[in-house]
């Protein structure tokens, strides 16, 4: 993470050259971006993917950014979300609502999945070369296909042109030239439609083809045009929607910055539409490391007072110690929880507050301890703790801390000169740490999507929650909602789902639910072994269900492997969500693998059984990025057939972690957390509970502390 | 002196998250029980008189800084809302608080210069910064000096002599130039300093 790079950060001055226009960079120029990246970034076309107007282009969007795009023409409105999972591929989910179809009389509202991938890269004369997948999940208003190349000419005019299939071979069609691979190839077959959500392989690439073209220019550093020749004949949304009087389309995008850009488009000869596309990068942080305060310098043995850092020799020196200890640490966000104090060393086991990375606290925690400790003191060893379980144990020197306060390569010295082990030994906890009780008031948001009743809905309420931790480890919480105003109670949907309605009655919840208990449980939290943590939870454990949940996880603190198993046994709660159940009761478990390799993609596996009493496994995916952004998707299958489970034919979704430090600049531990699935139905639910052990636990494991290690001197 | 938050990308984001299936609690609006406070970073409260004054152009920002450390040569200043910077005889060698921060730096070579007051000096400069993933990122600058004497105006009005060294620091992306107001002993008593790329340059001056 110490590596050299010169020469990447941005030229100064306000106004940075907007690329999510045509950036006017020489093909010649030899400026690589980070990690080989190309410097040409396509825009975002109608359907929220890297495109020209209404068609696919070959070049990609910046790695790892997250981009949201609102495009709207003769009642067609697509609603995308598109991330760019690793440099070459581009995935989007998009939400449309298409009027007027010549097929319907009501509006459809259509939740689909694209996938992009950069092929080739530009060279001098070779062009870039995509390959996409349009709508495969969703009921296949949009399906199709593409491969598509484009090149930039000259600085700020570039072509793009490529053959589609499906809905992009609508117009123009001929003879698909893969029919010369297989006879298989000539013919497109209706879709296989079902209940949706299912992947129709059978038809990718089948059918006619048809030829598309587009040609973009940036006429200034803000405004760019486009003209595009069209392969999609719109075939069933005109002519009710609109007449498709033209294959020519045409565009102006302006780009207010790097995030933003609006478009005016005018469509098939007759219709004005306009887009409007805003995008985050992780990468790209706002307040570039933070506006957080300043940390306390390190104070060297040989310039501190001769009283300042002398031995605590009696019960009172020491008591006021572990106070000037506790304080210190607490101006700096962090809670003493227990610390030894030896005549050459000094263990202290912290609380980390108000970092999003534990790598920052542990900085903060070992200048603290430079001011405080006895200047005997030589080694000091430093224990993240969560929930009363202990993280890593990370062992430096003193020395060390004040030779390298301000060396240039600071960071990196401190790591190379720092190990970490298992903490094995017991540090009791401090006198003031146990008990301790919290408590809050806060409002709350919840919104809903994707009813076709009302695509939006939302409530809005207080919430009063307490902890009270009376030993370590152990803690009992409580939490309940109040809600004030808001409009998820209209919700009449019945669900029609054949199986135990584990989930898919969260409106009737949403309706019943007006001063309701959130969760009221005790939680038991130890470490049976080494590498093994452990956590029971009873009670009230989330607003459908109580019950006992039991957890063992198998982590080595410096590894990338987990391996888990979860036991729960659950009763399902009255919809008012007070203190009564319903008569469902069941058993749910699973087994549970995780991984998280060095370049920052997560993989986990679940297998087990859900609430619904089906049987199957979950796979998730997430991008991780070392500032806390997490972007992955996630998919359930079960032993429910795809008929059982209902619309969506399985469970599936997106999620997306947003950490709040990275939004406002000053230090927090919060992030927002959002998942996204089209459908909520029964299958595949596994139960909520409040802090299971891994993610709690990976946070202060070597791995996750060593990525962030550039924040240890922030 | 606090750099504000970034409106725009608070904007962005609710923007961007309007649509999900989460809960939204506005940060800040938290009520916290009496006897149940919850630690928060705080800043070092620097003791001692002010002795340094602060400009920051970029953000129309002014503060005054005391000494809250010295260690291995090199003084650390702050101000009262958590803003410090960190200088070896006069030459900025970190800064926090102000989001791109000078994480380190390697000025030593710089240091001699200034101080000696050498015309035409050349040497290299390494500056360190943290980027958007927690990596720390070394930019290597090519720097030269050249000096004048000049007569300069200090804050309390008083004309002191002394020696402008002006560095200038280059690399292909870009070009910065510091400026040092030097006395016969070698001490820096006034001097712009470039810092980052978002911050520009910090006009320092001792009290």
């Amino acid at each position: 993470m110490t590596d050299r790079i010169d020469g990447t950060a941005k030229r100064p001055g306000r106004n940075w050259a907007a690329p999510l226009a045509l950036s006017a960079v020489s093909l010649l120029a030899s400026a690589a971006t980070v990690a080989g990246e190309p410097e040409t970034h396509a825009a975002y076309n109608t359907y929220g993917s890297p495109g020209v107007i209404d068609m696919p282009s070959a070049y990609s969007r910046p790695d790892g950014e997250l981009g949201f795009t609102v495009s709207s023409f003769a009642g067609q409105t697509r609603n995308t979300l598109t991330f760019q999972v690793t440099p070459r591929l581009s995935t989007s989910l998009r939400y449309s609502s298409l009027q007027d179809l010549n097929t319907r009389n009501d509006t459809l509202y259509d939740r689909s999945l694209s996938l992009h991938y950069r092929l080739v890269d530009e060279g001098y004369i070779r062009p870039a070369v995509a390959v996409g997948l349009n709508d495969i999940l969703g009921t296949g208003v949009y399906s199709s296909e593409y491969i598509v190349a484009s090149k930039t000419l000259r600085d700020a005019l570039r072509i793009t042109g490529g053959l589609g299939w499906g809905r992009l071979a609508g117009e123009g069609e001929f003879r698909n030239p893969l029919s010369f691979l297989s006879d298989r190839f000539e013919e497109r077959g209706p879709r296989e439609v079902g209940f949706g959500g299912r992947v129709d392989t059978g038809n990718w690439f089948r059918g006619d083809a048809a030829l598309f073209a587009g040609i973009e220019w940036q006429a200034t550093e803000r405004l760019g045009l486009a003209l595009e020749y069209s392969s999609d004949a719109y075939a069933r949304e005109q002519p009710t929607a609109f007449s498709r009087d033209s294959s020519i389309n045409v565009e102006a995008r302006y780009s207010f910055n790097e995030y933003v850009d609006v478009s005016a488009y005018y469509l098939y000869g007759s219709e004005v539409g306009l887009q409007i596309s805003t995008a985050i990068n992780p990468k790209d942080r706002p307040n570039s490391g933070g506006i957080e305060a300043a940390p306390p310098p390190v104070l060297p043995r040989s310039a501190a007072a001769a009283g300042q850092l002398g031995w605590p020799e009696t019960a009172d020196t020491l008591t006021s110690f572990e106070r000037r200890l506790s304080a210190a640490l607490g101006d700096q966000g962090i809670v003493l929880h227990g610390y030894t104090l030896g005549r050459n060393q000094i263990t202290v086991e912290f609380e980390n507050e108000s970092y999003s990375q534990t790598a920052q606290a542990l900085g903060r925690t070992a200048r603290v301890i430079t001011r405080v400790a006895p200047a005997s003191v030589e080694r000091i060893a430093m224990v993240p703790v969560v929930n009363g379980l202990p993280g890593s144990q990370v062992v430096m020197s003193r020395r060390d801390l004040e030779a390298f306060e301000f060396r240039p390569q600071a960071a990196a010295l401190s790591l190379n000169n720092s190990s970490f082990e298992e903490a094995i030994q017991s540090v009791p906890p401090a006198d003031a740490r146990y008990p301790r009780l919290r408590w809050n008031l806060k409002p709350y948001l919840t919104p809903s999507f994707f009813d076709p009743d009302a695509p939006v809905r939302a409530d809005i309420g207080l919430e009063l929650g307490a902890t009270l931790q009376p030993a370590r480890g152990l803690e009992f919480s409580g939490a309940v909602r109040k809600r004030l105003v808001g409009n998820l109670d209209e919700s009449t949907r019945e669900s029609t789902s054949v199986l135990p309605r584990v989930r898919s009655d969260f409106n009737i919840y949403d309706r019943e639910g007006d001063t309701k208990l959130i969760e009221l449980t005790g939680a038991y939290y130890f470490k049976p072994g080494a590498n093994l943590y452990g956590r029971v939870t009873a009670g009230y454990l989330e607003p459908m269900f109580g019950g006992v949940s039991t957890e063992l996880l198998w982590k080595r603190h410096d590894s990338r492997l987990a391996l888990g198993i979860e036991a729960n046994y659950v009763r399902q709660r009255d919809f008012n969500q007070l203190f009564s159940f319903r008569n469902y009761e069941t058993f749910t478990g699973h087994v549970s693998a995780y991984y998280q390799l060095e370049s920052g993609y997560h993989f986990q596996v679940d297998v087990g059984q859900y609430l619904a009493g089906d049987v199957g496994a979950t796979f998730s995916f997430d991008r991780e990025f070392d500032n806390g952004w997490r972007v992955g998707a996630f998919a359930t299958f079960t032993d429910v057939s795809y008929d059982d489970f209902g619309e969506g034919s399985f469970d599936k979704g997106l999620r997306v972690t947003v950490p709040i430090d990275w939004l406002s600049g000053g230090a927090s531990r919060e992030q927002y957390e959002a998942t996204i699935r089209p459908v909520q139905r029964d299958g595949g639910a596994r139960l909520s509970v409040n802090d299971r052990l891994y993610e709690r636990v990976r946070d202060v494991h070597e791995p996750q502390i060593v990525e962030s290690w550039g924040r240890f001197w922030r | 002196m606090k750099p504000t938050r970034s409106l725009r990308t608070l904007g962005l984001a609710t923007a961007v998250f309007s649509l999900c299936a989460c809960d939204l609690v506005p940060t800040g609006a938290v009520l916290n029980g009496v006897g149940s406070e919850t630690v928060s970073v705080d800043s070092t409260q620097p003791r001692g008189r002010p002795v340094l004054v602060a400009v920051l152009p970029s953000r129309g920002a002014r503060g005054t800084l005391a000494v809250t450390g010295a260690n291995q040569g090199v003084v650390t200043f702050q101000t009262a809302d958590g803003i410090s910077l960190s200088l070896d005889d006069g030459l900025l060698v970190s800064t926090r608080g102000l989001g791109q921060d000078l994480m380190s730096a390697q000025a030593e070579d710089a240091r001699l210069a200034v101080l000696s007051r050498v015309q035409g000096a050349s040497y290299p400069r390494i500056h360190a910064y943290l980027d958007g993933i927690n990596r720390i990122r070394y930019t290597t600058y090519s720097c030269e000096t050249s000096t004048r004497q000049q007569v300069v105006e200090m804050l309390s009005g008083e004309n002191r002599g002394s020696t402008r060294v002006e560095e200038e620091c280059s690399t292909p992306e870009r070009t910065f130039t510091n400026t040092y107001w030097v006395t016969d002993i070698g001490a820096v008593i006034k001097s712009r300093q470039w810092i980052s790329d978002d911050l520009g340059y910090v006009e320092l001056e001792r009290l």
